[in-house]
């Protein structure tokens, strides 16, 4: 732009070079002093921005569509498969920036609240009061006589975070402020062995109580020879017994076996490049809810990108998992399950559906039928790559 | 250890065409990633017609992709491809689309008028349509597709003077065309 003599343009010449990076420095001064009294000036700023910033969203302009992208590949005889028009949204950028650290965030703050409802080894205040046990081990079952409880003084003592505790693994907390007189709601967590619940009859009983306020463990039975339970004293408790809540833990590693093999890649099957893991939690008895991650492989190719895409992307989702415990066919249960959540390339969802076959209490084994949807974005437009595949794994319980 | 494709040159990947199919398809896929948003909007904002920018759009990588040659001097290839465009929009305005009468412009305020960004676009896009075709393509290189005015003067062949002159009036002629929504939009900022 030197060959220019910006003396002899006007001053809306002049604006016009400065918007355009194309003034030189010289000018900028003059005409900002200018701009500063100028309102005409001003107008044309103003206007000239608003012009600009209108065909900054013109954003049908700026790429051309995919099924144009596919005809001139076509044309030229080059694999390119465009498959969904562009979206105005830039979803792998969101889950990369946004939806991935919140889920990660979720997941710490979960998991420590989690841990601590099923367990409570590591959050039982040390000046806990320990109950002798020596009856319990004698006896080998889980009925504490009220007589065994040898420190109920010491209890009655405490004003606070009083407790009742039978063993190391096996205790009452309470959180009420008179240990001498508490509710049932005033007990928050019990964890005991689980040595033969079934030998602990109710009606041996004068009165009992469920205790359910606990979250990972449920039928909690108090036992008192008092009428009044929402006002019962250490001393009325005869016995303790609880069963471990349903709830559970499970971890599951699976292997992918795809069925629509779209390139090299998809066709080979490696368990240690195409599989997931995860961590389910049990809501219900038919209901888990969980994290799961993995690597699996998928087709690029229908992208101007695709051919040096490298295909196999690491993944995390949220899952949830429905199993069909009254359609148990020997011993086979059909689950249902959903995932959604985020890739190295884009967010990613699927559902499977499949079998699980109990070996034992802790262990099961998994098949089913999967299919996966990814989508990503390649030269500024959204595609979706989709694939089915079985899958195969194993359950651990705990 | 090898360059992956996205760090070669503009020219190195137009040599590249005239390889092996396989390389030859990794570079043109890398160039159009790199150029084809900017060649479709000219295309389609310059002609202002989806069917037929579409047409020419395709018809200008077919013949860019034809054009790799190993002899060729190749220093601008963004400036090499939108000459070709350029070439194929001209000839395809000079068959079939006469101008629209500059004066016809007012036309334009038939619509009711917005303060919607996307109101103050589709002005735009009419007022492309509206605008002689010579301030047209300066305005849609610049405004579209962000060319620097030496740029600009190579696709066009021309000097730089020219090039501001001609963008400082194609700007001039939208702001006459949006004037009156352009004033109904400073009454409310």
């Amino acid at each position: 732009m030197d060959n220019f003599n910006h003396n002899e343009l006007s001053r809306e010449e002049i604006l016009s070079l400065l918007m355009d990076g194309e003034l030189q420095d010289a000018n900028e001064q003059s005409l900002f002093a200018e701009l500063a009294k100028e309102t005409d000036l001003q107008a044309q700023l103003k206007d000239t921005l608003a012009i600009r910033e209108a065909i900054k969203s013109d954003s049908e302009a700026f790429a051309p569509p995919p099924d144009l992208t596919a005809e001139l590949f076509d044309k030229l005889g080059y694999a390119q498969r465009p498959k969904i028009a562009p979206l105005g949204f830039d979803w792998s950028r969101f889950m990369r920036r946004v939806a991935a650290p919140l889920m990660l965030m979720m997941l710490a703050i979960t998991l420590p609240l989690i841990y601590n409802a099923t367990t409570d080894t590591n959050t039982i205040d040390a000046s806990v009061p320990v109950i002798s046990s020596e009856s319990i081990e004698q006896e080998h079952t889980n009925v504490v006589e009220a007589n065994s409880v040898s420190t109920t003084e010491n209890l009655q003592s405490r004003s606070a975070n009083a407790a009742l505790a039978t063993s190391s693994n096996q205790r009452i907390l309470t959180g009420n402020q008179d240990a001498d007189e508490f509710a049932d709601n005033d007990v928050y967590d019990v964890v005991s062995t689980e040595s033969e619940p079934e030998d602990f009859a109710q009606s041996n009983f004068l009165d009992s109580k469920i205790i359910t306020n606990s979250n990972m463990y449920s039928d909690v039975i108090l036992v008192a020879d008092n009428s009044e339970m929402q006002n019962f004293a250490i001393s009325d408790i005869k016995a303790i017994r609880h069963t471990r809540q349903d709830r559970e833990w499970t971890l599951h590693l699976r292997g992918i076996y795809n069925l629509n093999a779209d390139n090299e890649a998809m066709q080979e099957f490696n368990p240690t490049k195409s599989f997931a893991a995860g961590i389910m939690m049990k809501l219900s008895e038919d209901v888990s809810f969980g994290l799961e991650g993995g690597r699996e492989v998928y087709s690029f190719s229908n992208t101007i990108e695709g051919l040096q895409d490298d295909p196999y992307v690491f993944w995390y989702a949220l899952s949830f998992r429905y199993l069909v415990n009254e359609l148990n066919f020997s011993g086979i249960t059909p689950y249902v399950r959903v995932n959604g959540g985020g890739s190295s390339r884009g967010p990613v969802f699927a559902a499977f559906i499949g079998g699980e076959y109990r070996l034992s209490d802790t262990y099961a084994l998994t098949l089913g039928y999967g299919a996966n949807l990814l989508t990503y974005k390649s030269n500024n437009l959204q595609y979706a790559t989709s694939k089915t595949g079985l899958n195969f794994g194993i359950n651990f319980r705990f | 250890m090898q360059k992956k494709i996205e760090e070669y040159s503009d020219t190195e990947l137009y040599y590249m065409l005239c390889d092996d199919k396989r390389t030859a398809e990794l570079a043109f896929a890398e160039l159009y990633a790199r150029l084809s948003g900017k060649v479709y909007a000219y295309c389609l904002r310059f002609l202002g017609d989806k069917e037929e920018a579409r047409d020419i759009f395709q018809e200008t990588f077919v013949k860019f992709h034809q054009s790799a040659d190993k002899e060729r001097e190749m220093t601008n290839v963004p400036g090499f491809l939108m000459r070709i465009a350029r070439n194929l929009c001209i000839n395809a305005i000079r068959k079939d689309n006469p101008d629209v009468p500059y004066e016809d412009y007012m036309g334009v305020y038939d619509e009711e008028i917005s303060r919607d960004k996307k109101e103050l676009l589709g002005l735009i896009k009419k007022g492309l349509q509206l605008m002689p075709e010579e301030y047209r393509e300066y305005f849609v290189l610049r405004e579209y597709d962000g060319f620097t005015y030496n740029e600009i003067a190579e696709i066009m062949n021309t000097n730089v003077d020219t090039v501001k002159v001609k963008i400082f009036r194609a700007k001039k002629k939208m702001r006459e065309i949006l004037a009156p929504y352009l004033k109904e939009l400073t009454n409310y900022r």
